[in-house]
């Protein structure tokens, strides 16, 4: 194994690389798009790297006690979703990897403890209020994760992202039902996992104003922002790594394409659900992602006896 | 029930205590009583003969009469009749028995002439500063006579802080505004939440009272003061600017050309439609629903161009003069207006009712800030607050002003006392406007568009009118007075009445409700605080040369008004 | 040359002596410097005898004191599994009393007489009871020693009622727990001596003796044997404090106890549980009992009780109000995931799939090393809290709040532990989960239940998260509340003396290590396990369950799972630094500001969210699970005044200095 540190190095820094910088993209896209549903004109697709480039160079506010983490919070939330595409296996093929699904699902939390890191570090009551339901909401969203995980690794008999990854899911009949609910409960509960309407009641800025992010300025606030657009880009990522196979058999240049189409198709529907929705009280969306998590549970049961 | 119906118990009861009787005409009344049962009175005319509270009133007459004056105003809404019940105080110790443990709905405007004239509510039960600033000192009035408008008073404390209520156990306090963004005027609420659960709040708002009251009675005269009224409120101006000079001329019987009162109609009902449309993308905006809040702006952006194309301006139209208006409907604006009606009318129907079967929305919006009949009486909430609840109260029709007696409209209703009813009434009223309107068009009548008034107005008379703003009831009262002004103008502004609703609304409710629940009585904060401001939501806040901006207005004048 | 048997017996010996020799001195710092000096070399004696197993290989047995008459026999054996348990105590409990020399300050009005001879027997009751193989009479009397010097250690404050009633709880459900043991033992014992297998005679209640009767009661008294492993489950489970004994003592008795005891509790002692669930589970039944015995039964049962254990244990801490009660619900979460693991272990022994020993093995070791991690972790935030309580008099988590800028250091490491507990990657509470989480998924292939029982446990790792954000948050982050000392005053520091801060880093650095190098625990546990006697456990041992990887870290034999922790920090550690170059990049000014509160108000207290504000909508939904916090003294808010009726008045702070 120790031959390939230097591959596992080289491939998940230029992963992270990609996503680092693809995901302001994403974003612009995205607010294109909601543009148009909204019919408005829309800031221009690169508008979010100015914003990001401007959040860069302006004044940094610390009002928390303890400054110290807030900047450790905000390099945290950033690193999160990157070290998870540093970790992705690569399209399609069986690369080294430097853990397996329960690394990954550690790690996307590792970006939510960020954020409530951030929150408690600030200190204000909005801050404190967001995070409590920030982490209402992990507490409820990252077991789905993981559930769906655990279905795949049931059907693959491994935990390797490798072998879970492109329809193992699915199990080797290809359509299991336990594969099938899974897709069902992750779709409904994917604007959760990306913190977007209606789920984005976290951060609700006609509520608590932005809750944990809302004493951070300048570079923090770019981190924070960078890391929610990567996050997006990430899930999105895994939501197609997991359910919807295909394309990797068409070799570099090709398979690699494909995947990002993929991933921007369901960037657009997170786009789009996300335009049309009231946002959930935080009590209605508990109450939604309790029900996910039993469908969850269920489909990991049928799952464990092979169906 | 004519006003001699209604007087008749009131006489039998209070027989003595009644000093005299004005009527005004066959729908105002005004009662002049004793100080010392003007308590029972109004608790018999609330709880009795179920008036609707309108407003309490405090002014100080020594100059005229020696004496301070208290009056307290009631609706029969069934009956199309406005009361004012009247008490005049001892100058030396102006004191009077609170009547806000019998009728709550007068809490607030007891609190204010504490506050504004020194007349003294005795055994209010919450008798805290309600208008003035924290750091005013405790023995200044500003409408007592002898203070001058521009009144800069010593001993002002910037430090001292207001004294809350110690906030329930367990809970802790989030500060809600003034500068929040769903608040787009200052007011502070101090909420009590434990949890997400919101037990009780306390208000503190006022933050940009300017003495507009204070400023008519002393420098403007009666043709400045419409345009001083219109700027009251930002959403609403027409209906305040209506409202005064409705007021005088009931005072001094002043009547008005059949052609003014249709425009008046019309601009009323461009108003609302203009506020209707803003306010439920607004709600969207609060619970998270930023596409439905563009789509109302784009539908709505075509009434703001031709109110600019009648009045000259989006917003403060500078309608009214006494005795008339100052704008007419020409030929080719009534083409237009019709024409921007018929397609708002095709925008806003699939709209409202795409609107009205979002599941999604319904959940969320239905069972919150509920307002049910008992509150709705205490408090005396109106406008489309009540409506939801079912409560068939509509200015426009038990009290009508203007054409609206010449025009045929539904008074629409929900049986939803909460959020979503609001919504539901107030997107559904858009086309009982459009219906108004397009009835003026038809019926404008040719003529004058205002009134010749040749003697000065007459002194000491007293003049009430109500008018159904967007959200609600606007009531102004005045006193007619000498060097060509009012001796006293009270402006309540229908959010007076709805924020004092508000506590009980929230209570026991999630945070996350909170501000969708205020934002469903569609607060104006500058109506009850009663200022100049500018309408921040849709004036641009950037400055910019004024060559430029004449460009700009001329650029747009020049493009076809379809977007 | 000294054999194990006698170095720990010496230890014991050595923590007894200590006991009385700090009966002497009246000051309390002399006496815990006496205490410490007893206590270090007791811990190194201990530490030499594990490592000499760890080398060597376990000796025999050796008797030090017998009377056949009675069947009495004083009888020690250091095999590779007391050979872990040492290790922890050998670590944990000289960081304790190091840390008791300066903590014990803050108690005035109780003297030292009262608290050190008290825990050096504690400590050396614990040592001798992982080494004696005697089950009925020394258990006993170790067994009496450990629980009535942590009964009086637990109500050390005796003048608060509150202390008083939750240590006699304890001791009734000790005696209980005590009880049923040695009943279970005695249905096994043979009727006299036996012979060992090596030829020498063992008394009638000797572990050895009840071990060689086993295969006949297997063929022939079956209801015996199941009785017996039934007490012994409930009454190490008393210990372990599974749901539902611990509910009765686990969550008064814990935060009663000074906090160095309550490190000790909860780290190491409650630990003897889940040791006498090992060591008579695994080591008491022989080899392949499972192919006519239902021990996967057993192992399911416990399973559903470790399930719900920890979930329900973390559900309740997830409600407290007081920073060592929540620790101490947490400990009966954690103590879940231990008796997980040894259930799946149990289910997958007897199966018959080739990867089956190996996956049980790796449960197994999961759960040695996740008992270590959990005496590292437990221990530190405990001592955290201590300090903390040190230092502003209050364990409210209400009444605390912004202390990472007043105690840096002790905020530093509590953030390690509080990371590492709720499983943060490249930390030890990841890596000794990720091999619970791994034997139980993988182990569907041959019990297709165990993944859904993995799910829940993830699924309370969550919980888990939640607890300690908001245990270290109210503590350390958010604004401080108006009663610690300081505030107001800029970052004014009541950072506890050095030597209590020293055990706190010390702890946290092996947190760091384990977590990074996650083998050289793994490595010794599995060492551990070779070395120990033969019987249904031994296996486990030669079934190396990894394979050790080049960049160290755990990877599955067959290659279907790994966590290489040093790999990931390689990754992780430019990302960081990119992290930082992007944020430093626009080279903008940093200004510190007070929060943002509308505009209106200034901050205040009340403006401070409450703990009981936090996850409300959670705990609507599982009242039912109870645990509901003991009502807080209120504050008397109109007078302000700092003292609170039965606390401890908050010193002055000692070192107070500005920075």
């Amino acid at each position: 194994m120790s031959g390939h540190l230097h591959e596992i190095l080289a491939r998940g820094l230029l992963q992270a690389g990609a996503v680092l910088l693809a995901a302001p993209l994403a974003e612009g896209v995205m607010r294109k798009i909601t543009a148009v549903l909204q019919s408005r004109q829309g800031p221009p697709v690169i508008q979010p790297y100015y914003d990001l480039l401007k959040l860069m160079g302006k004044e940094d506010l610390e009002c928390g006690e303890s400054p110290w983490m807030q900047r450790l919070a905000g390099w945290l939330a950033l690193v999160a979703p990157l070290s998870v595409a540093a970790l992705w296996p690569g399209i399609g093929g069986q690369g080294p990897a430097a853990g397996d699904a329960i690394l990954l699902v550690y790690l996307l939390t590792l970006g939510g403890v960020a954020t409530l890191l951030a929150g408690l570090a600030a200190g204000s009551t909005y801050s404190l209020l967001g995070i409590s339901r920030e982490m209402m909401t992990m507490m409820v969203l990252e077991p789905l994760l993981a559930i769906a995980l655990l279905v795949a690794a049931c059907h693959a008999d491994s935990l390797q992202l490798a072998d879970l990854f492109g329809g193992a899911i699915y199990g080797r009949s290809g359509h299991s039902g336990s594969g099938l609910l899974m897709l069902g409960v992750l779709v409904f509960a994917f604007q959760a996992m990306v913190s977007r309407r209606p789920f984005d009641m976290t951060e609700a800025e006609s509520e608590i104003m932005e809750g944990p992010l809302m004493e951070y300025s300048g570079p923090k606030l770019a981190l924070l922002q960078w890391a929610r657009m990567a996050r997006l880009v990430v899930s999105s990522a895994l939501m197609v790594a997991l359910f919807w196979p295909g394309g990797a058999q068409l070799g570099f240049p090709w398979a690699a394409l494909v995947f990002a189409a993929k991933t921007a198709a369901v960037i657009l529907a997170v786009t789009v659900i996300a335009a049309t929705h009231v946002r959930y009280r935080v009590d209605q969306a508990i109450r939604y992602f309790g029900g996910m998590l039993l469908a969850g549970l269920a489909a990991l049961g049928l799952a464990c006896f092979g169906f | 029930m004519k006003p001699s119906e209604i007087l008749t118990p009131i006489k039998q009861r209070y027989g003595t205590a009644i000093q005299r009787i004005d009527r005004l005409d066959d729908r105002r009344l005004v009662l002049h009583v004793d100080a010392g049962a003007l308590k029972s009175i109004c608790r018999f005319l609330f709880r009795d003969l179920d008036a609707r509270y309108i407003a309490g009133i405090g002014a100080d007459d020594r100059p005229y009469s020696g004496r301070f004056m208290v009056a307290h105003n009631f609706a029969f809404d069934r009956d199309g009749l406005l009361a004012s019940v009247l008490a005049m105080l001892p100058a030396d110790a102006p004191e009077v028995d609170s009547i806000a443990g019998e009728v709550p709905a007068a809490s607030w405007s007891e609190r204010e002439f504490h506050d504004l004239v020194g007349i003294v509510p005795r055994n209010h039960p919450n008798p805290k500063r309600l208008v003035l600033p924290d750091g005013w000192p405790d023995r200044v009035h500003p409408l007592r006579k002898e203070r001058p408008w521009n009144d800069r008073p010593d001993g002002y404390d910037e430090d001292r802080p207001f004294a809350f209520d110690p906030a329930p156990p367990g809970c802790v306090v989030v500060p809600l505004g003034p500068f929040h963004p769903t608040l787009d005027e200052p007011a502070h609420f101090r909420l009590y939440v434990d949890g997400e659960i919101v037990r009780g709040c306390e208000y503190r708002g006022f933050m940009v009272h300017r003495g507009i009251e204070k400023l008519a009675e002393s420098v403007l005269t009666y043709n400045d003061i419409p345009m001083a009224a219109e700027r009251i409120c930002g959403i609403c101006g027409c209906v305040h600017n209506v409202a005064y000079a409705q007021a005088v001329e009931q005072a001094a019987s002043i009547p008005v050309p059949p052609r003014a009162e249709y425009i008046r109609t019309i601009m009323l009902e461009i108003e609302r439609l203009h506020s209707h449309l803003l306010w439920v993308g607004l709600a969207g905006h609060i619970l998270g629903y930023d596409t439905l809040f563009m789509h109302c702006f784009r539908i709505r952006e075509p009434v703001m161009w031709i109110a600019e194309k009648i009045s000259g301006n989006r917003k403060t139209y500078a309608l009214c003069l006494i005795g008339g208006v100052r704008w007419d409907i020409t030929p080719e604006l009534h083409d237009e207006l019709d024409q921007v009606l018929n397609r708002l009318e095709a925008q806003w129907r699939p709209l409202v009712s795409a609107l009205l079967e979002d599941r999604n929305l319904r959940r969320r919006a239905a069972g919150i800030g509920v307002a049910d009949r008992a509150l709705i009486k205490e408090q005396g909430l109106i406008g489309p607050v009540a409506r939801a609840a079912g409560i068939d109260i509509d200015c426009r029709r038990d009290h009508p002003y203007a054409a609206y007696d010449r025009v045929d409209f539904d008074v629409i209703l929900a049986q939803d006392p909460d959020v979503w009813g609001r919504i539901s009434v107030r997107a559904r009223e858009v086309f009982e406007s459009i219906r108004i309107i397009r009835q003026c068009l038809v019926k404008l009548p040719a003529g004058l568009l205002q009134a010749p008034i040749a003697d000065e107005l007459p002194i000491g008379r007293i003049g009430m009118s109500s008018v159904e703003a967007p959200r609600g009831e606007s009531h102004h009262w005045l006193i007619t007075g000498e060097n060509h002004r009012p001796r006293r103008w009270r402006v309540r502004a229908p959010t007076y009445q709805n924020l004092q609703g508000i506590p009980a609304m929230i209570r026991d409710q999630r945070l996350a409700d909170m501000t969708i629940t205020l934002g469903s009585i569609d607060p104006c904060f500058s109506c009850t605080d009663r200022l100049e401001t500018v309408d921040v939501r849709t004036g641009a806040v950037r400055v910019c040369p004024p060559e430029e901006l004449r460009d700009r207005l001329r650029q747009r004048w020049n493009e076809p008004t379809t977007p | 040359m000294t054999t194990p048997e006698q170095a720990v017996l010496w230890a014991a010996l050595l923590c007894g002596a200590g006991a009385i020799a700090t009966l002497i001195p009246r000051s309390k710092r002399l006496s815990g410097g006496i205490a410490f000096l007893f206590m270090g070399v007791a811990g190194l004696l201990v530490w030499w005898a594990v490592a000499r197993v760890l080398m060597n290989g376990p000796g025999e047995p050796e008797t030090f004191v017998a009377y056949p008459a009675w069947g009495f026999a004083l009888r020690l054996h250091v095999d590779g599994l007391s050979a872990v348990f040492l290790a922890l105590v050998a670590t944990v409990s000289p960081a304790a009393v190091f840390f008791s020399i300066r903590y014990l300050d803050h108690h005035s009005g109780y003297g030292p007489r009262r608290f050190y001879p008290y825990l050096l027997g504690f400590i050396g009751a614990m040592v001798a009871i992982v080494s004696t193989t005697d089950t009925m009479y020394f258990f006993f009397i170790f067994w009496q020693m450990m629980t009535l010097t942590s009964y009086a250690l637990v109500r050390f404050e005796h003048r608060r009622p509150e202390n008083v009633r939750a240590a006699n709880q304890y001791l009734l459900m000790m005696q209980a727990a005590c009880a049923l043991t040695m009943l279970g033992a005695l249905l096994l014992a043979p009727a006299g001596p036996v012979a060992s297998a090596g030829g020498e005679p063992v008394m009638r209640f000797d572990f050895e003796a009840l071990a060689l009767q086993m295969p006949m009661l297997l063929r022939e008294q079956r209801g015996v044997v199941t009785a017996a492993l039934l007490l012994f489950l409930v009454g190490f489970g008393i210990k372990l404090g599974i749901w539902p004994f611990g509910q009765f003592w686990l969550p008064d008795a814990h935060p009663a106890a000074p906090s160095p005891v309550s490190a000790l509790l909860s780290g190491v002692m409650i630990k003897t549980g889940i040791y006498g669930l090992i060591r008579y589970f695994l080591w008491l039944l022989p080899e392949h009992t499972g192919d006519d015995y239902p021990v996967a039964g057993w192992g399911a049962a416990m399973v559903v009780l470790g399930g719900i254990t920890l979930f329900v244990g973390t559900m309740q801490a997830l409600r407290q109000e007081q920073a060592k009660r929540l620790l101490a619900y947490s400990s009966m979460g954690q103590a879940g995931y231990l008796l997980f693991g040894l259930g799946v272990c149990l289910v997958l022994l007897p199966s018959a799939h080739p990867a089956a020993p190996s996956l049980a093995a790796l449960a197994l070791v999961g759960v040695l090393f996740h008992t270590l991690n959990h005496g590292l972790f437990k221990s530190l935030l405990f001592l955290g809290a201590g300090s903390v309580q040190r230092a502003t008099g209050t364990l409210d988590l209400n009444r605390l709040g912004g202390l990472l800028a007043r105690m840096p250091w002790t905020g530093a490491a509590a953030l390690v532990a509080a990371l590492a507990i709720s499983g943060v990657p490249l930390l030890n509470g990841f890596a000794s989960k990720w091999c619970l989480f791994v034997s139980a998924i993988a182990g569907g292939r041959c019990a297709p239940y165990l993944p859904w029982a993995g799910a829940v446990a993830i699924l309370t790792s969550a919980v888990t998260l939640a607890c300690f954000v908001k245990w270290y948050g109210m503590i350390f982050l958010a604004r401080s509340h108006r009663r610690v000392p300081g505030a107001g005053a800029d970052r004014l520091s009541i950072e506890s003396p050095w030597t209590m801060r020293l055990p706190l880093l010390l702890l946290a650095a092996a947190c760091v290590a384990l977590g990074l190098w996650p083998a050289l625990a793994l490595d010794f546990v599995c060492q551990s396990l070779q070395e120990s006697w033969q019987a249904l456990g031994s296996g486990l041992g030669r079934a190396q369950p990894w394979a050790a990887a080049g960049i160290t870290g755990i990877m599955m034999a067959d290659g279907s799972a790994a966590y290489l922790p040093l790999a990931l920090a390689a990754i992780l550690a430019p990302l960081v630094i990119g992290a930082i170059l992007l944020s430093r990049m626009g080279a903008s000014a940093r200004r510190a500001v007070s929060p943002w509160l509308c505009g209106y108000v200034r901050e205040a207290n009340e403006h401070r969210l409450q703990a009981r504000h936090y996850y409300g909508e959670i705990h609507r939904h599982f009242r039912w699970l109870g645990g509901a916090p003991p009502p807080q003294p209120q504050p008397d808010a109109a007078s302000g005044s700092e003292a609170l009726p039965g606390s401890n008045p908050p010193p002055a702070p000692p070192d107070c200095s500005r920075p």
